[in-house]
């Protein structure tokens, strides 16, 4: 492919000041899933194309195409320029070649043994195996167990000087049981939806681990059926690692992302509550709440070397002892607000154009064990995997529920509660955070599903935090 | 594929699939069949952001996804690139794809529920348009505004293709060239009215018409906001709001799958232990006209299928699969997701909506709604863009954001005061991965005691 896009790249007229890149990109998606001993899916999914941005007098046009010829590459090329002059005239921002950096180098996920060692019917035979364990009583309807393993590569030129490839080997496993008993239906999973999402590869499918979250399952599920729903009160809320990556990704992670801020999802995912004038002055949170954009966290799921605009890769704080240094902004970003920024520019295919994302957004643990989180706690709840999740278009005033809770009292767990939920306003609820897990708490996740952007994306993106602890939040169970 | 959308062609398309069906048929031997869909498009997008272009670029594409069904029953679903430059080519990709497939499959166990090809039917529908050319895009859109506008949204337009095709006989072509524009405008003090302009055949005068209604509506927005206590509101949803209301219809809830493994808000219903208002009707309608009949699963629904009818729940969205799993007859929907669907209108003039409201909110949209305790049907979610006070009728001022938990049996059900006469038709705007195809024909409700709670 390098010689093919390089080809392409000598053989066009760029003017001086205008900058051509071509992006190719390739996904092979291989997904099982079995419900109730039967396969529910098997699919191989492949999707292969080039992406080409063309920039002239300043403004970026692009034209994506999955024809992998030299002619049709040309061809789209062609068009990017036309679509780069039309909007020119019109443009919202010159930008310059700077925006593009000439990175050179490789990127490849860390992978202990492919996946692809597991024959189709050894993976079939512990997914069905899988669904079967979770099966325990008459009070189980319904189990599934899905598995998916997708591959990327890509490869970047540009008229600059830049390339560079980037491959990545991507692993799900999502486990689910629904039972009913006495007319209570729940629902309990490994860690709430493709929550087990990780870069790697067989290492994350071991039949060990994956019966030992299905036996979890299983028994946390009983445990609900027989639980009393989350009382409605304002209390402490401790909440776990698989909770805190929604509650990151929803009320830190969105906020922060420069384009919103900046106004460009208003029509869509929506603006910010943060301004530009907020960087490196706003109390986002308490003094215990400090936040890193960290692509090099190895196996953790959004972990890259560079973005798609060639911008290198690297941690930085987001938020340093509750106040906000940095926004989630590409070099694009970054020239429009003079904020600082990350490397975040993501597209999630070849035929979407790279806009503002998050990657792996991650709170630093803290120095409390989880025993002396709890233990310092009068009264409260402990929650446990995302299943609801709502919040404005200002990321301000959210309502999240999870799977499975423990009510708090007198500095221990007690008994276990159904459909808890908690709600609050992200300005406010950050500064109640009152205690930080140290690493022995912390759990890393990732998620395939984050949508963003006109047009939609649906893009990877990892979270990892320990157990985290905020006072005063009122909490509430299900409907009555 | 060719470069612009006046030139994608749609004929060389059709004969490229024909021909990969046929060979693809044919390699097959006994017992063992096959589905094969087909979407292409050729789309230009123009995002736009403060009244100026974001970004603008074309995106050409065409997937095929072949259902290969084993003798024994074993399953595969292959999702691939489809741009084949000649007949060799393309035979040389139908014989990979078999034996890929063949390969992939060995060892895997059956599939008891898979629908198999059985049905031998065929239709072809094509909606011509009038677009505009790529070129002429970024006048069109923003060379209409008027000073001050702050224009933020997505123009989308050009050809696809959906089709179908079985080794039992079965195929179906759909071509539609359409556009939509997705659009707000914004004042300076944050507060916005959405609005959208969508068709076959782009009209200018349309499009500023439109514009101007969404200016027209922005003055109420420019008084200053009002912030009210949480508690319960009586509320008129304009459409677009509705139409949020009825996407958590799609969501699990009239699954007939979903039904009958008690995991849908729905079993309460259909046990005659909850229920809708007599004045809440639904059913599918691809009389509109925004999809195919057919789904890449390989199933064409009726014409019309009735879903609720006035408060009493008729049937669920039905798939073949299902069908096979629990005994209940398919209604042809292959996803068990709602495609075109309508809700029924009523008496109560749209004109007439704020008298009939009298004091309350009264809220043009409604922002990402997720189950706050699916089983009970209990919805959580915001308020978003132009929603307003209402007193005696008048509309008085905008309101701050308020976050609402409502149960869908009570919006529809016992709480709902009236349904508006007139519908309007909510287009599908979706881009993940592909352009979307359908769209929804949904009136206004009055809803008493709407319960906000932060």
């Amino acid at each position: 492919m390098e010689q093919l896009l390089k080809k392409v790249l000598s053989q066009l007229s760029i003017g001086p000041h205008q900058w051509v890149g071509l992006r190719y990109y390739r996904e092979h998606a291989r997904t099982r899933e079995v419900r109730d001993a039967h396969p529910e899916s098997n699919r191989s999914s492949e999707t292969a194309g080039v992406m080409i941005e063309w920039m002239v007098d300043g403004q970026f046009g692009y034209a994506a195409t999955p024809e992998l010829s030299e002619s049709a590459l040309l061809r789209t090329a062609a068009l990017a320029h036309s679509n780069a002059v039309a909007a020119s005239k019109r443009a919202l921002y010159r930008f310059d070649t700077s925006r593009r950096p000439p990175s050179q180098g490789r990127y490849s996920s860390k992978v202990r043994s492919p996946l692809a060692q597991l024959s189709d019917a050894e993976q079939f035979e512990m997914l069905v195996g899988l669904t079967r364990r979770m099966r325990t009583s008459e009070a189980v309807i319904t189990t599934t167990a899905y598995l998916q393993n997708v591959l990327v590569e890509s490869s970047f030129v540009s008229s600059n000087g830049a390339f560079f490839e980037q491959d990545l080997s991507l692993v799900t496993v999502a486990l689910e049981a629904v039972g009913q008993k006495n007319g209570t239906v729940q629902k309990r999973s490994n860690h709430g939806l493709s929550a087990y999402s990780y870069q790697g590869g067989a290492e994350f499918v071991l039949e060990k681990i994956l019966a030992q979250q299905a036996d979890k399952v299983a028994l946390q599920l009983h445990e609900l059926l027989e639980a009393q729903e989350c009382p409605t009160e304002t209390a402490h809320l401790v909440l776990s690692p698989d909770q805190m990556m929604l509650q990151i990704h929803e009320s830190i992670g969105h906020p922060l992302e420069l384009d919103r801020i900046l106004g460009d999802e208003r029509n869509y995912a929506g603006s910010s509550f943060v301004k530009l004038e907020d960087f490196g002055r706003l109390k986002y949170g308490s003094e215990i709440l400090n936040v890193t954009f960290d692509p090099s966290v190895e196996h953790e799921y959004a972990s890259y070397r560079f973005d798609d605009s060639g911008h290198p890769a690297q941690r930085e704080f987001l938020i340093e002892r509750g106040i906000l240094k940095r926004g989630l902004g590409s070099l694009e970003s970054q020239a429009r607000s003079g904020v600082p920024g990350v490397a975040n520019q993501r597209a999630s295919s070849w035929n979407r154009a790279p806009i503002d994302r998050m990657a792996n957004i991650n709170v630093e643990p803290g120095d409390k064990s989880f025993d002396q989180i709890i233990s310092g706690i009068e009264r409260g709840v402990y929650m446990e995997s995302n299943k609801s999740w709502s919040i404005d278009d200002y990321r301000n005033k959210f309502q999240f529920g999870c799977e499975y809770a423990r009510l708090i009292e007198n500095g221990k767990l007690g008994r276990v509660l159904r459909n808890p939920n908690y709600r609050g306003v992200t300005s406010d609820f950050w500064g109640k955070l009152v205690a930080v897990g140290d690493a022995s708490t912390l759990g890393v996740f990732g998620t395939p599903y984050c949508g963003k952007g006109e047009p939609n994306q649906s893009i990877r993106v990892g979270h990892a935090s320990p157990v985290c602890a905020f006072a005063g939040v009122e909490v509430f169970g299900g409907a009555q | 594929m060719k470069t612009s959308a006046k030139s994608f062609d749609e004929q060389w398309l059709s004969s490229q699939f024909k021909l990969f069906c046929e060979d693809l048929f044919s390699r097959l031997s006994g017992g063992e069949s096959a589905r094969i869909s087909l979407a292409a498009e050729q789309t230009h997008f123009l995002r736009m952001s403060q009244g100026a272009v974001r970004q603008n670029g074309t995106v050409e594409d065409a997937q095929l996804l072949v259902q290969f069904i084993s003798a024994a029953g074993q399953v595969l679903e292959l999702s691939l690139p489809f741009h084949c430059e000649s007949a060799d080519a393309v035979a040389k990709l139908a014989s990979a794809t078999v034996s890929k497939a063949r390969a992939s499959v060995q060892g895997v166990p059956a599939d008891p529920y898979v629908n198999r090809p059985a049905v031998r039917s065929t239709s072809s529908v094509s909606h011509k348009g009038q677009l505009l050319n790529p070129t002429e895009t970024v006048e069109a859109l923003l060379g209409q505004q008027k000073q001050g506008d702050d224009l933020v949204g997505i123009y989308a337009g050009g050809p696809t293709v959906s089709a179908l095709a079985d080794s039992a006989g079965m195929y179906h072509w759909f071509s539609s060239e359409s556009f939509f524009v997705d659009y707000s405008l914004w004042l300076p003090n944050g507060r916005a009215v959405k609005s959208s302009y969508a068709g076959r055949t782009w009209d200018q005068d349309a499009f500023v018409q439109s514009l101007a209604r969404a200016r027209a509506n922005l003055e109420i927005l420019k008084k200053p906001q009002r912030a009210l206590k949480p508690g319960n509101y009586r509320v008129f949803l304009a459409p677009s709001a509705t139409s949020e209301l009825l996407n958590m219809l799609s969501w699990g809830a009239l699954s007939e799958g979903a039904l009958q493994r008690k995991d849908s808000p729905l079993c309460a219903v259909r046990a005659g232990e909850k229920s809708f208002s007599p004045k809440f009707s639904l059913k599918e309608n691809f009389a509109l006209g925004f999809a195919p009949r057919f789904s890449e699963d390989g199933e064409l629904a009726p014409e019309t299928i009735s879903l609720i009818e006035n408060g009493r729940f008729v049937q669920g969205l039905v798939s073949a699969r299902t069908e096979k799993e629990f005994g209940v007859p398919s209604n042809g929907s292959g996803s068990e997701r709602l495609r075109t669907p309508e809700i029924g209108t009523g008496t109560l003039a749209m004109s007439e909506a704020c008298r009939a409201l009298g004091t309350g909110l009264y809220l043009s949209d409604l922002h990402y709604l997720n189950w706050s305790d699916m089983i009970q049907g209990r919805i959580t979610g915001m308020t978003r863009y132009a929603c307003v006070w209402v007193e005696n009728g008048e509309p008085v001022c905008p309101i701050q954001d308020m976050r609402f938990d409502e149960t869908l049996f009570r919006c529809f059900g016992s709480e709902l005061a009236d349904v508006t006469r007139e519908a309007e038709v909510i287009p599908e705007t979706s881009t993940y991965g592909r352009r979307a195809l359908g769209g929804a024909r949904v009136p206004g409700i009055l809803v008493n005691n709407f319960q906000f709670t932060l």
